[in-house]
């Protein structure tokens, strides 16, 4: 869940939104579907460290 | 079995698990297709429930019924013309003002309907407890509670659905309104929807509710219906829609007092009164302004001087651009080509210099300090101030959320203006926007420019352009029809931000930034290079050298950045910014381009944004009207400066 630190209106990443977005499902924002308000996406240098996290704890769990 | 199919449909606020719900209740055997005549997405699945097969609907989320968007439409659209038998109104049980307001509005539409409080063990953590007996009985439909992601209380909401009743519940509204309800009603076609909420959609002003009735009144009954809305409407001073909301907001409050308790722990330590004052009406303003003096110290002068001058002269200067002519050279025989990469109008010497060396140190510092505010929990104060200011203007309530969020990107604030309800506010919003409300990069190569200037020069630029937005948002007020909806806002208690939090939100920016700004840095750098290879750049300035030179009294090299700037609004200020690096430019001059600047046309995407949002021939008129008021307010700037000798 992520809560909008605009309204305060708690939600879950919903992609349908976007559709009808002019900026289309790419823009790497999340809106708050209450008030607008756009929060950054998931980034992606941050997720691809996080994978490598688990895999080298995965790596030493097998070791 | 019975043949004949109930319909049933799940309708709610979004993100309350309605599609949880909906295959808990359907299985996966589901059809998704577009509601006649827009491009919005209704999944149908099939359910047997009491013997009887029933096709459940999952309904676009809505947040009222009067529609205010294509989603809410479809919705109300459903109950109107689909012959529903029940509705399952599916809630997020934390967000319970929201849920009663939807709950209400279901009881006055008068179909069979039950109040599925979802995610109730949300709220129970949260210390939100509810008195479903007493709400029920009140309310006079059946509640029940459910955990959707745990396939909890699903058989005993199936088992519900077996009795439901019509409500009998009303909302009095003042005297006014009653009466022209019952003015109205007896004129309504008979339909699934109650008649009374029909009578208060027509009078709250849904225009999407004319077509229906054109189809089933004449022409004379419309026309009497439409005179007594006008006439309603001509006895307030607020819109009809907002004091039917205000009503219904009362009317929920009060449920929510004998209903619902929720324990609040409050800790009232130095950071809850801190939290108080700063939405205080006198204290609220000596906090914002510390608050903007701290964002000019950190952003603008310490990472545009600091951070800028170590990255542009000593990483790029020093290391990077000598490194790239090398290997361009190295690399590359043709000297068109090198040129192309690393000449006076290279994409290395310029574009990526620019962009990494100049605007990205800023605008990281700016986010940073974005996070904070965000993560502290002062940004919902700041649309209370901002609420405060616009409320000078005319504006009111939702106006301001847009153009708060302008200051991060101009582009997503135009779209975020669809909350708004009439169409004229929609087109004064995008209008400040675009002319007044710089956004977060933008505003980061700003601050680092001022900080170039005397202290008097740069409340001269904050007064300049506070003038232009209030004295447009005020005539643009005259011609709006009253005032808009106050919007809700939850104010969070002020908290210290968690680092981790604003690390990783300033990353994710940042990658949203490079990713946006870099092209059309790219893109208005070629255009620059071509322009100047064949002999055309000198042209321009030549020409704009009258307005440029001549109006605003600022280096023909100006014109450049401006061509740039019409690409992206930072790019130009980022180009202005190098010109006063390297002296080119005096103070007077410098506060000349950044008011010019400041008003001058966003970006290229805001534009396309604007087009889809308002069309082709309002985004046109819009960038005309900012691209003339931007020069016009710094050529007068430079006049009066000039005229009564005042040096910076």
């Amino acid at each position: 869940m992520i809560k909008c630190p605009m309204c305060g209106f708690q939600f879950q990443q919903n992609k349908k939104v976007c559709r009808n977005c002019p900026m289309g499902i790419g823009c790497g924002q999340i809106c708050c579907p209450n008030c607008g308000y756009n929060l950054p996406g998931e980034s992606k240098i941050i997720s691809k460290i996080n994978n490598i996290w688990e895999r080298i704890k995965k790596c030493s769990k097998k070791n | 079995m019975n043949i004949k199919e109930n319909k049933i449909v799940l309708v709610g606020n979004p993100n309350v698990g309605k599609s949880v719900i909906f295959g808990l209740l359907t299985g996966k055997y589901v059809t998704v297709s577009n509601y006649p005549g827009t491009t919005v997405e209704v999944t149908k699945g099939y359910a047997v429930l009491e013997n009887k097969k029933c096709i459940i609907f999952d309904s676009p989320g809505i947040n009222s019924f009067i529609p205010q968007s294509e989603d809410e439409k479809v919705t109300r659209d459903i109950l109107l013309n689909q012959k529903i038998d029940k509705i399952i109104q599916v809630a997020d049980a934390k967000n319970i003002t929201r849920t009663l307001l939807i709950a209400l509005q279901l009881a006055e539409i008068g179909l069979p309907f039950v109040l599925d409080l979802n995610m109730i063990d949300e709220a129970r953590e949260k210390r939100i407890n509810i008195d479903e007996k007493e709400l029920s009985k009140k309310l006079g439909i059946p509640i029940v509670s459910t955990i959707a992601t745990q396939n909890q209380g699903i058989a005993e909401l199936k088992e519900t659905l077996k009795n439901l009743k019509r409500p009998d519940y009303h909302i009095k509204y003042d005297s006014l309104i009653e009466e022209a309800l019952l003015r109205v009603e007896k004129f309504l076609p008979e339909s699934q929807i109650n008649k009374r909420a029909l009578s208060l959609m027509l009078l709250a002003g849904d225009l999407s509710l004319k077509s229906w009735l054109k189809e089933n009144l004449s022409q004379e009954k419309l026309k009497f219906l439409e005179e007594v809305q006008e006439d309603l409407a001509e006895k307030y001073i607020e819109p009809l829609a907002y004091i039917i909301n205000e009503q219904r907001l009362k009317e929920t409050e009060n449920l929510i007092k004998s209903c619902v308790k929720t324990e609040k722990i409050i800790l009232k330590n130095w950071v809850y009164y801190l939290g108080r004052i700063s939405m205080d009406r006198f204290w609220g303003i000596p906090i914002l302004i510390i608050v903007l003096f701290l964002m000019y110290k950190f952003v603008g002068e310490f990472a545009a001087g600091a951070g800028v001058n170590f990255v542009e002269n000593t990483v790029f200067g020093k290391y990077l651009n000598p490194w790239a002519i090398k290997i361009v050279n190295f690399l590359i025989p043709i000297p068109l080509i090198k040129e192309l990469f690393v000449g006076e109008y290279g994409i290395f010497t310029m574009a990526i210099t620019y962009a990494l060396a100049i605007v990205m140190p800023i605008v990281t510092a700016f986010f940073l300090f974005f996070g904070i505010l965000e993560d502290s929990g002062y940004l919902p104060r700041l649309a209370i101030m901002a609420n405060r200011f616009c409320k000078i203007m005319g504006l009111n309530g939702k106006a301001v959320l847009p153009l708060v969020l302008g200051l991060g990107c101009d582009t997503m604030a135009t779209i975020t203006a669809r909350i708004l309800e009439t169409k004229k506010e929609k087109i004064i919003v995008t209008l400040l926007l675009a002319l007044g409300i710089p956004c977060s990069a933008q505003l980061g190569v700003i601050l680092a420019m001022l900080a170039k200037l005397s202290f008097s020069a740069t409340l001269l630029w904050v007064g300049i352009v506070l003038a232009v937005i209030l004295l447009v948002g005020y005539l643009a007020s005259k011609v709006l029809p009253g005032k808009g909806g106050d919007f809700i806002l939850e104010i969070p208690p002020l908290r210290i931000p968690k680092l981790s939090n604003i690390l990783i939100k300033t990353l994710a920016r940042l990658e949203w930034y490079l990713k946006e700004a870099v092209p059309l840095f790219i893109l208005g750098t070629l255009l620059l290079f071509v322009l100047d290879k064949i002999k055309m750049l000198k042209v321009i300035e030549k020409m704009a050298s009258p307005l440029v030179v001549g109006f605003l009294g600022l280096p023909s090299r100006a014109s450049e950045s401006f061509i740039i700037g019409f690409l992206r609004r930072d790019y130009g200020a980022a180009g202005l910014y190098a010109l006063a690096d390297k002296g080119l430019m005096n103070h007077t001059q410098i506060v000349v381009s950044l008011v010019t600047i400041t008003l001058f046309v966003p970006c290229i995407a805001q534009f396309f944004v604007s087009i889809k949002e308002r069309g082709l021939k309002t985004a046109l008129l819009i960038s005309f009207v900012t691209f003339f008021l931007a020069f016009l307010i710094g050529g007068l700037v430079n006049f009066i400066l000039h005229y009564l000798g005042i040096i910076l």
